[in-house]
């Protein structure tokens, strides 16, 4: 099938910002050095490869019809309210079969390695309890109506 | 009646396909006609013979008229209706040149696309119009990521070169070679039946299907498609298990083992085996062949089309490494021997890099459908060496974009292609029969020349002359798009400093460079930011990848899906040779390998006809069972046209064109699909 091959499902869904842990106000210099919350940056990237690369492509930047980029716009979700729990609830995220632990350094790792300017400076990583937690509420069908929604207002915090 | 004595001649020339071999040829020409294309029986890779499918298309359709494009075409009426009338060079140049100005001075010469690849490898007709394009600043479909662009960006990681590897002729001093992921048989032919049976070392063949030189090897691996880099790491396993290590070669030459050994260490290699499907007996037995050495690695370009291909070359590359299967006769690995400088050709002389205007835009072929169907990006097309409406994945899509009324395509081609069907100009293009030019065997080291042994086919030109015209008529003045095919091939000899000429060349037919047998990395030099041999990485680091290689196993299908392997067939050449007749008739039609297994669960059997379908399309193919593949690996050959199979479509139809993690480059052998009888599934078109 198109893209199942390592994808199971698409992983994230939308190009935008939310922030740090609770929503509050993010600041943004970008940080340096390597991805926060990632102990085992090979193995987050093993994951990427084999479970979210497919429909994502090797560089983050999507495919037409099967998964948004996320080169360059990934992070921009932690910048408004209800962003970051998006970023745990997708389909793709919520939905894979990883493990929490594993699936929330492959989160901290590919929003380091495609969007870390946007990373807000008080960025505090996933964890697997928080990933768990979100993923037990997975969006469905309303996904892209919250993602459309969560666009519209990164847009008007100043990060189209 | 006056007797009239026939004049024979015999000539030399050499094959210009994309084919390991670059065999030499000969040519009987009777009476100033052409009468016979043979193999050389005095070159040393043909020895008298050329491949089947060469031997048929070169003594039938390459040399018929009838068959050939020999006039410039015009299209008329709807696009990709067929219609096209006859028109002069003068007007097709003319009219092309007019609206290619338009195009620059609406929306900028990048959205003038250039798409090319390996139709002909010979020097001046595969690189000198590279000229033309870097001038204009089109933007160019990057070739290799069709094919090959991540094993070249892999074994750069780690070697500092992807095209330096072993002399062919070191196989005599090896104990062991290793074919990993090619198959010889059915792309290098006469390394298939002289190279390999006379290495006097072991021969190891790694493919997942048992194609005839695995069945022909010593040791056959057939580990599943995707578990090569697992694979990899069994044998470093074993082969630092057992004390195979050569620490002296490591300590001076090779940097990032004390990373990358804990991994290996650790590794279960019966859980290797099991992820692999390969014995661990086998493993162990070949880990030892291959540590003991000397031992050559041929890592074939199919290993590298897999999603994770790049991860599995820096696998495999490590296995020289840490064995010190390097600099020293009999040893080296390669991929492709592509070093044209090596051979005295100057790429970058031919290519005109310095007409560019800095970086030239460049997108993958992954992605060459999504950007010809824009119309803000893509406004004109070039073809030439190439048929991608057949061998590009996203088939359907990228025939809708071929198929805009506001793109202007310019194909150029010896024959009409499903690709030339979609043209506004179709351009004839002149034989490797009827032109001079010089080959470089990607796999033996070697320099050959192509001689012109016949005149053009009707009015068919040589690639360079074709683009030599549009550069005048676009007004382009600068020298070297005016330089002639004997200035720029006394250039290239010239600056070769191998105190030879073309002449010279074409009498001796083939010449070695060096003349003896080279030792690969012989002065111990590694073109890697440290000198060393990089198994850790820090360019791999920043460009977001590891710093080592992964143990790393692509997950198995699905329960009801198949992975599909597409690889060459034997009497295919990429797409060249799929209009030849006797060709066709051999071929069949478009059929499905299935194991047994796999067939009697789905209910077929041999000569049934199966639906094969993905989310990228659906074919139907002819069954056949066979138990030379494993359970959950479905095998249908690539390279057929989609105009001559009742489908209208081939495999590239099932292709979504996935990135592979590297280069951009194609995954083509990670595809999955569903196979079904024919009759049981409806879906929408």
């Amino acid at each position: 099938m198109r893209r199942t091959l390592l994808a199971i499902g698409a992983l994230f869904l939308a190009p935008l910002p939310h922030t740090a842990r609770s929503g509050a106000a993010a600041e943004s210099t970008p940080p340096p050095g390597s991805p926060a919350g990632v102990v085992n940056a090979q193995l987050a990237w093993q994951n990427w490869a084999l479970n979210c690369q497919g429909c994502h492509q090797p560089d983050g930047t999507g495919s037409a019809n099967a998964a948004p980029s996320l080169a360059g716009h990934v992070a921009k979700f932690l910048w408004v309210p209800g962003g970051r729990e998006y970023l745990g609830r997708v389909p793709g995220v919520a939905n894979s079969p990883l493990a929490d632990a594993e699936l929330a350094e492959v989160v901290n790792w590919l929003l380091w390695r495609f969007d870390r300017e946007d990373l807000p400076s008080n960025f505090q990583p996933f964890t697997a309890a928080e990933i768990g937690q979100l993923r037990a509420h997975p969006l469905r069908l309303e996904a892209s109506q919250v993602r459309g929604d969560l666009l519209k207002n990164a847009e008007a915090a100043g990060r189209p | 009646m006056k007797r009239v004595e026939s004049r024979e001649e015999v000539l030399t020339t050499t094959c210009p396909r994309d084919c390991y071999d670059s065999c030499g040829i000969t040519v009987i020409r009777r009476d100033g006609v052409v009468t016979a294309v043979r193999g050389n029986p005095q070159h040393p890779v043909s020895r008298g013979t050329l491949c089947g499918k060469c031997s048929t298309a070169y003594n039938r359709e390459w040399r018929d008229p009838a068959r050939r494009l020999t006039r410039p075409l015009r299209r008329v009426g709807r696009k990709g209706r067929g219609g096209f009338e006859p028109v002069s060079w003068d007007t097709a140049i003319g009219e092309i040149a007019a609206r290619l100005k338009r195009i620059v001075d609406s929306h900028g010469a990048q959205s003038i696309l250039n798409a090319h690849y390996t139709g002909t490898i010979s020097a001046l007709a595969g690189m000198a119009p590279m000229r033309f394009f870097n001038r204009l600043g089109a933007t160019e479909v990057t070739p290799d990521t069709i094919c090959n662009m991540a094993g070249h960006v892999a074994l750069r990681y780690v070697y500092g070169t992807s095209v330096d590897g072993f002399d062919p002729r070191s196989a005599k001093d090896a104990a062991c070679i290793v074919v990993w992921g090619a198959n010889p048989h059915a792309s290098a032919p006469h390394a298939h039946e002289h190279w390999l049976p006379e290495a006097p070392g072991k021969v190891i063949v790694v493919d997942p299907i048992r194609t005839p030189t695995a069945a022909q090897a010593d040791i056959h691996l057939q580990p599943f498609p995707g578990s090569d880099a697992a694979l990899a790491f069994a044998l470093l396993h074993v082969i630092h298990r057992d004390g195979l290590v050569d620490e002296d070669f490591i300590a001076a030459h090779v940097l990032g083992w004390e990373e990358m050994e804990p991994a290996i260490a650790a590794c279960d290699l019966g859980k290797l085996s099991a992820l692999t499907g390969v014995p661990s007996a086998l493993i162990e037995q070949v880990a030892h062949l291959y540590g003991e050495g000397p031992s050559l690695l041929w890592l074939g370009q199919g290993l590298q089309r897999q999603a994770t291909g790049g991860n599995v070359m820096r696998a495999c590359a490590v296995l020289p490494a840490v064995t010190g299967n390097l600099c020293k006769p009999g040893a080296g690995f390669l991929y492709l021997n592509g070093n044209m400088r090596q051979r005295g050709i100057d790429e970058e002389y031919l290519t005109g890099a310095h007409l560019a205007g800095g970086a030239a835009p460049a997108v993958s072929h992954m992605d060459f459908a999504e950007v010809l169907e824009d119309p803000a990006r893509a406004r004109a097309l070039f073809v030439w060496n190439m048929n991608p409406v057949a061998s590009c994945p996203q088939q359907a899509r990228l025939r809708r974009a071929f198929e805009r009324e506001d793109l202007l395509t310019i194909a150029l081609d010896l024959f009409p292609t499903d690709t030339t069907a979609l043209a506004d100009y179709v351009l004839p293009a002149a034989s490797f029969l009827e032109f001079d030019d010089l080959i470089a065997s990607y796999f033996h080291l070697t320099l050959s020349a192509q001689a012109k042994v016949m005149p053009p086919c009707g009015e068919a030109l040589p690639n360079q002359e074709i683009f030599r015209r549009l550069a005048r008529a676009m007004d382009f003045s600068e020298p070297p798009l005016r330089e002639s095919d004997a200035d720029m091939l006394s250039a290239l000899f010239a600056r070769s400093g191998l105190g030879e000429d073309f002449e010279s060349l074409k009498a001796k037919g083939t010449i070695w460079i060096p003349s003896e047998t080279a030792v690969q990395f012989a002065d111990r030099a590694f073109d890697t930011p440290s000198g060393r041999i990089e198994i850790a990485s820090a360019g791999a680091e920043a460009d977001g990848l590891p710093r080592l290689a992964q143990c790393l196993c692509e997950p198995r299908p699905p329960a009801g899906l198949l992975r599909l392997l597409t690889p060459a067939h034997a009497w295919l050449l990429n797409t060249s040779f799929g209009n030849v007749g006797r060709i066709r008739a051999r071929l069949g039609p478009a059929s499905i390998a299935l194991h047994p297994a796999d067939a009697a669960e789905r209910h077929l059997a041999d000569g049934d006809t199966a639906l094969v379908h993905n989310a990228s399309g659906r074919l139907e193919l002819r069954v056949t069972t066979s138990d030379q593949m494993p359970r959950g690996v479905a095998l249908a050959h690539k390279g057929r046209w989609l105009a001559t199979d009742p489908a209208q479509a081939n495999v590239n139809a099932l292709n979504p064109g996935d990135k592979s993690d590297m280069g951009e480059s194609s995954a083509v052998h990670s595809v999955q699909v569903a196979v079904q009888r024919a009759s049981q599934v409806a879906l929408p078109r």
